[in-house]
C-alpha cells in the first residue's frame, strides 16, 4: 500500500486523544445513551460504559504505541480483537448491523469536535486530521461489520445443525414394526422428545418391534446412553421390544471401558440385521423367490399346492 | 496447534466442547477410536460442569509426552461447590444425580492420565490426557 494513503496521525492528536481520554469516554457513553438506537434490553449502562472505555482505552494506547500509524499496524492488534469479540456478542444478542456500526462510527461525533476545539484557526491542519482520524474509525467499524457478519453466520449453521439433530422420525418399516433413526446429539430434552414420539407411534400402529438406529451418533455417553435404556424400558412397558442397531466398532469399546451395561437390549451391528431379527420377532421372514419356488415345488407352501402334490403322489 | 478455551454453560456448549475436542483430536492424528474415546471423555466431565456447578471451561491443549509421543490434554475448571467426596465419585455406579454413576470412573478409564482436585472453596478441576 502507498504510503500517500495511509492514515499519519499526527503527535498532537495522539496526545490530545490521550489527555482527554476521560472526557471523550463520557461524552461518547451520554451520546449513546441518548441515542435512539441505544436498546437497553441488549446492554446495561455498566456494560456499555466498560466496553466503550475499553475501546478509548486501547486506542489511546494503540496510537501512543504506533506513532499515530495505521490500523495494519501490531499496536492495534489489542484493539482489533476487542471489537472483534464485542460484535460477536452483538450479533448473538440480536443486534442489528447498522446499529453495530454505528456504535463505533459515532465516536467521530465526540473527537471531531475536541479536534476542532484544539486547532481552532488552523483550518488545512484541522481538515487533514479530521480526515485521517475518520478514516481510521472507518477501519474500525469496518471490523466491527466484517465479524458480525461472520457470527451471524456461524450462528445460522450452528441453528441449521440443532434443526437436523432436533428432528426424530419414527418410521413404520413393516405391519408392526417401527425403527427410529437417532443422528446427531442426544441431550435430554431431545431423548424426552424421542421417547414420547416412539410410543406414541407404538399405540397408533399396534407395533410390537422398534429398532433403533444410531448409526448416526458420534458420541455415546453415560448420559446417552442413559436415555436409550430408559427409552427401551418404557417401550417394553408399551409391549414393544427395542432392537439397538448401528453400533460402530469405537462406539463398541468406548461404553465398554465407560462401563456401560447393555446387555438386558438386544443388539444388531447393522439396520438390516436388526430389520431381518424384527421380522423373526413377528414370525415372517424375508426368503428369494427362487428358494419360495423351491419350497412349493417341494411341497412345503402353498397348502392350495400342497393338496394338489399329495394327489400327484398317491 | 493453539490450545483451545472453551466456556461450558449450557448443554449446546457441551455439543460445542465434543467437537472441537473431536477436531483437534483429528488434527493431531489420532486414531478413530481415540477420537471417539476424546470426544466421549469432553462429553461427560463438559455435562458434569454445566449439570453440578452451573458454569466453567474447558482448555484442550496438545501435549507431548517425555518419550516424544504426542497427545492431547484437557483440562476441565469449575468454581462449583465441588465434589464432597472423590473417592466415591471415583468409584462405578456412584451418582448424587440420577446418571449412570459411569461419568467419572469411565472418563479415567477412556484417558492414560488422570487426575482430579477438588475442593469447595476453590471448585474442581479435572485433569486428562491421552497419548497417539
Amino acid at each position: 500500500m502507498p504510503s500517500s494513503t495511509k492514515t499519519q496521525i499526527s503527535g498532537r492528536v495522539v496526545e490530545l486523544l490521550s489527555a482527554r481520554r476521560d472526557e471523550i469516554l463520557n461524552i461518547w457513553i451520554k451520546e449513546r445513551l441518548e441515542s435512539e438506537d441505544f436498546r437497553d434490553e441488549l446492554i446495561s449502562k455498566h456494560e456499555l460504559r466498560q466496553q466503550s472505555q475499553q475501546i478509548v482505552e486501547m486506542l489511546a494506547r494503540a496510537l501512543q504505541e504506533s506513532d499515530g500509524s495505521d490500523f495494519d499496524h501490531p499496536s492495534f492488534d489489542e484493539l482489533r480483537g476487542f471489537l472483534n469479540e464485542i460484535s460477536r456478542q452483538r450479533a448473538v444478542k440480536g443486534y442489528t448491523p447498522s446499529e453495530n456500526a454505528t456504535y463505533i462510527l459515532s465516536l467521530r461525533n465526540v473527537v471531531l469536535p475536541i479536534l476542532a476545539e484544539d486547532f481552532e484557526g488552523d483550518t488545512v491542519t484541522l481538515v487533514r486530521e479530521m480526515d485521517h482520524f475518520t478514516r481510521l474509525l472507518d477501519r474500525m467499524g469496518l471490523v466491527m461489520v466484517e465479524n458480525f457478519i461472520r457470527s451471524r453466520e456461524e450462528i445460522i449453521r450452528q441453528q441449521r445443525a440443532d434443526m437436523l439433530e432436533l428432528s426424530t422420525p419414527v418410521i413404520k418399516v413393516w405391519d408392526k414394526i417401527l425403527t427410529l433413526p437417532i443422528i446427531g446429539t442426544l441431550d435430554s430434552r431431545r431423548a424426552q422428545m424421542m421417547t414420547e414420539a416412539l410410543l406414541q407411534r407404538i399405540v397408533d400402529t399396534g407395533s410390537t418391534v422398534a429398532i433403533l438406529d444410531i448409526t448416526g451418533v458420534r458420541t455415546m455417553d453415560t448420559l446417552v446412553a442413559n436415555h436409550l435404556i430408559k427409552t427401551v424400558t418404557a417401550a417394553r412397558l408399551m409391549g414393544a421390544r427395542c432392537i439397538l442397531t448401528g453400533v460402530s466398532p469405537s462406539i463398541a469399546q468406548t461404553m465398554v471401558q465407560l462401563g456401560i451395561d447393555l446387555t438386558e437390549i438386544t443388539t444388531r451391528a447393522q439396520m438390516s440385521d436388526g430389520i431381518r431379527l424384527a421380522l423373526e420377532m413377528i414370525g415372517r421372514k424375508v426368503v428369494s423367490a427362487a428358494a419360495l419356488s423351491h419350497l412349493r415345488a417341494n411341497g412345503a407352501t402353498p397348502p392350495a399346492q400342497k393338496t394338489e402334490q399329495t394327489k400327484s403322489e398317491s | 496447534m493453539e490450545s483451545r478455551a472453551i466456556t461450558l454453560e449450557s448443554e449446546h456448549d457441551i455439543v460445542v466442547a465434543r467437537g472441537e475436542v473431536r477436531a483437534m483430536a483429528v488434527a493431531l492424528g489420532f486414531r478413530l477410536i481415540d477420537q471417539t474415546r476424546l470426544a466421549t471423555v469432553a462429553s461427560e466431565l463438559a455435562r458434569n460442569i454445566v449439570k453440578y456447578a452451573g458454569r466453567g471451561q474447558v482448555i484442550a491443549q496438545p501435549a507431548r509426552h517425555a518419550d516424544g509421543r504426542e497427545g492431547l490434554r484437557l483440562i476441565f475448571e469449575d468454581s462449583g461447590g465441588g465434589i464432597p467426596n472423590i473417592e466415591a465419585a471415583m468409584r462405578d455406579g456412584f451418582s448424587t444425580g440420577r446418571g449412570l454413576g459411569q461419568g467419572l470412573p469411565g472418563s479415567r478409564r477412556l484417558a492414560h492420565e488422570f487426575e482430579i482436585e477438588s475442593s469447595a472453596e476453590r471448585g474442581t478441576r479435572v485433569t486428562v490426557v491421552r497419548w497417539i
